[in-house]
């Protein structure tokens, strides 16, 4: 009977001609185990697999709200603006003058600091 | 702890860039109300004003093209609601208060008191204001003139005015 330190020592030539002598009895379940083994494998794996995907999830869904706050952001901008009075120049400057006319007309009793 | 931190600076920073007083915050708060006239005149229409061949030409006695020329923004409100005014006046004098608005001139007569202020440096000026209040009366006007104004420009209006 061999040790499993006996197996594990075996060269790499000698694991090959004890594969190929068919005189020795191979268990049947044997395969099946693999079979386990590597599922197994596999699952430990596709578990990996649902991380990496939860956190590509979290990183899209961060990536989003970053988008959306930025458009949020601009749109607050550009409509911070009001809306001008006047559409055209000509009228806009008759009230500029208008202004401008109020503003001297109020100077002129004033008080100068 | 550091995420806290950071959505309170954002907090923060967003909140004092929207409540930060300004004249356009101003304007937005009571334009549309009732009895309350509103004007705006934006730095794209100041652009098409300036373009303008009768501003080139203007020779009047009070000659304004050049502080039409260095305006960016003109805000007007002129308030006949009672309810408004009051808001009105503690925001512009909140607003004149807390920044580094200095009195250029002011006038009591008339059934009315007539302020002007000035933010800027000694040469340019970013924004005047003339804010005129109405005695026993429930109106008000707020004008703010934003840009770029020379203060010798406005200075030859003042001495203009008064000749």
């Amino acid at each position: 009977m061999k040790r499993t330190e006996d197996i594990e020592n075996l060269s790499f030539e000698a694991l090959e001609r004890i594969a190929s002598d068919e005189t020795l009895n191979v268990p049947e379940s044997l395969g099946r185990k693999l079979e386990d083994a590597i599922i197994c494998e596999e699952l430990t794996s596709g578990k990996q697999g649902r991380v990496s995907l939860r956190k590509a999830f979290y990183g899209c869904c961060a990536a989003l709200a970053t988008a959306a706050a930025a458009v949020s952001v601009a749109y607050f901008v550009e409509s911070s603006q009001p809306t001008d009075t006047f559409d055209d120049p000509h009228r806009a400057y008759e009230e500029i003058l208008r202004t401008f006319n109020y503003i001297s007309s109020e100077m002129d009793l004033g008080k100068y600091y | 702890m550091k995420k806290t931190i950071l959505i309170l600076a954002s907090i923060a920073f967003f909140t004092t860039g929207l409540f930060a007083g300004n004249a356009r915050d101003i304007y937005k708060k009571y334009a549309g109300k009732d009895n309350v006239d509103a004007v705006f005149i934006s730095s794209a229409m100041f652009r098409l004003i300036n373009a303008l061949p009768e501003v080139k030409s203007a020779g009047e006695d009070l000659d304004f093209t050049p502080l039409m020329k260095s305006l960016t923004g003109m805000y007007i409100l002129d308030s006949h609601n009672g309810s408004a005014t009051g808001d009105l006046k503690r925001d512009i004098e909140s607003y004149v208060g807390s920044n580094s608005f200095e009195l250029l001139m002011e006038a009591n007569g008339g059934g009315e008191k007539v302020r002007m202020y000035t933010s800027g440096s000694d040469k340019i000026i970013d924004v005047f204001i003339l804010y005129v209040t109405e005695n026993n009366s429930s109106e008000c006007t707020f004008i703010a003139l934003e840009g770029k104004m020379k203060r010798e420009d406005i200075e030859k209006v003042v001495a203009k005015s008064i000749e």
